[in-house]
Formats: structure tokens, C-alpha cells, sequence
């Protein structure tokens, strides 16, 4: 018997990671896979990384880690919630172009391949990925795992 | 027979994935493994669809997309 099957997905550190790394969650590997995921953001559209994003009228608020682009300098924040979900936060005010939500499912897409690829390695298969672009700023990535 | 998973990620971080290769109950298993192993790393994946392949399914494909092409001669 074979099986297909879809999924949606969400960003959450589970609660042993929580309490282990709770003063320092930096350290934590989901944080190690978002800083992956959101440094290839920021290097395929051009940027920094950092601590904070800006709203539209110039105040700063702090988070976890945040991805300052050239296209969207005000940044969007990874925010880790009390139940350990991570949210992605922004200023659209004047996001015409819905750059920061785009940037956001970047971020969630990179997470995705990566996390997907480091299971896969643990179940023993080999792993191999293509990309197809569906235009600039989207991607299908495929992931095939054999064993 | 080889085992294969093959993941399709979407813009949007959906997942579609297709076991393939596995017998009776094992690509539950895996399924489980692998769901399991992902929230580990901070994945949650809720299942949208999910659907068993097996061999009289492919086998009415099959029939239907015959049958398909006589009406279509």
C-alpha cells in the first residue's frame, strides 16, 4: 500500500525545547533552522538580519530574529508566542505590493525544506531537491527521499 | 522495491507527500515517523487530504482511463 496525502504547517518549538533553552531560546535548533530560513531571505533579495522590525512611523519593536530587506527595510519579526508558536509580524501600511507577507512565506517555505530534509536524512533515506520557479519571488520545491 | 517519499512544498508552505514502494501498514508507520520527527524540529503538519494508494486503485485507473480512450476512438 502506497499513501498521498497534503498537509498546511505551522511553526512551533515544542515545549521540551521551551524549558531546556527557555532563557536562551536563540540557541534551540528550531531557531537554528529559522535563522537558515531567513538568512537565504535575505540573501536572494538582499539585506540583514536582525533583532527588531520598524513600523511606519519609525518605532521598533524587539523579537526574536527579523529579516530587513531591501525591498521591505522596515522588516518582518519572528515573534516566539508563550505556547511556542512562532508568528511573523509586520507593519503593512503601505505594503502595496504585499512584500512582507510575501517574505514571510519565504520564511515558512525555507523552514518547511529544510526541516523536511533533515527528517528525511534521520529515516535514512538519501535526499535530493529541485526547485521549480513559478515567477520571481515564487518556488515549488520538491524533495524526494529514497531508501 | 525502494521506499520513497517525495515532499512538494508550495509558496505557501503547504506539504503534499507521496509514499510510495511500501508494504501492508509500513507507510502508516513511516508516515507517523516522519510527522513525529518534523515536530521535533518545530514542524506541525495537520493533514488536509489523505488518501491509501493501492494496487486496485491504480488497477480501476487503469480500467477508467481505457475505457476512456475506446469512447474516445
Amino acid at each position: 500500500m502506497s499513501l498521498e496525502a497534503s498537509y498546511s504547517t505551522t511553526i512551533v518549538i515544542p515545549r521540551t525545547q521551551m524549558v531546556t533553552y527557555g532563557g536562551n531560546l536563540r540557541e534551540s535548533p528550531c531557531i537554528e533552522i529559522l535563522t537558515l530560513a531567513m538568512t537565504k531571505v535575505v540573501k536572494d533579495r538582499g539585506g540583514k538580519l536582525d533583532a527588531s522590525y520598524t513600523d511606519n512611523e519609525g518605532v521598533s519593536s524587539n523579537c526574536i530574529l527579523s529579516a530587513r530587506t531591501s525591498d521591505f527595510p522596515r522588516g518582518v519579526g519572528a515573534v516566539v508566542e508563550s505556547d511556542g508558536r512562532i508568528t511573523f509580524r509586520y507593519d503593512a501600511y503601505g505594503d502595496n505590493r504585499g512584500i512582507g507577507k510575501a517574505i514571510c512565506d519565504q520564511i515558512s517555505q525555507n523552514y518547511n525544506v529544510i526541516a523536511v530534509m533533515r527528517a528525511q536524512k534521520r529515516l535514512g533515506f538519501n535526499v535530493r531537491i529541485e526547485e521549480r520557479k513559478l515567477s520571481d519571488s515564487q518556488k515549488v520545491v520538491t524533495i524526494m527521499g529514497v531508501r | 522495491m525502494r521506499n520513497a517519499v517525495i515532499v512538494t512544498i508550495d509558496g505557501l508552505g503547504n506539504l503534499q507527500v507521496d509514499f510510495s514502494g511500501y508494504t501492508g501498514n509500513a507507510c502508516t508507520y513511516e508516515e507517523v515517523e516522519l510527522r513525529s520527527l518534523l515536530a521535533e524540529l518545530g514542524l506541525n503538519v495537520e493533514p488536509r487530504n489523505r488518501r491509501s494508494k493501492n494496487r486496485s486503485d491504480s488497477a480501476t485507473t487503469t480500467v477508467r482511463s481505457q475505457a476512456k480512450q475506446k469512447v474516445n476512438t
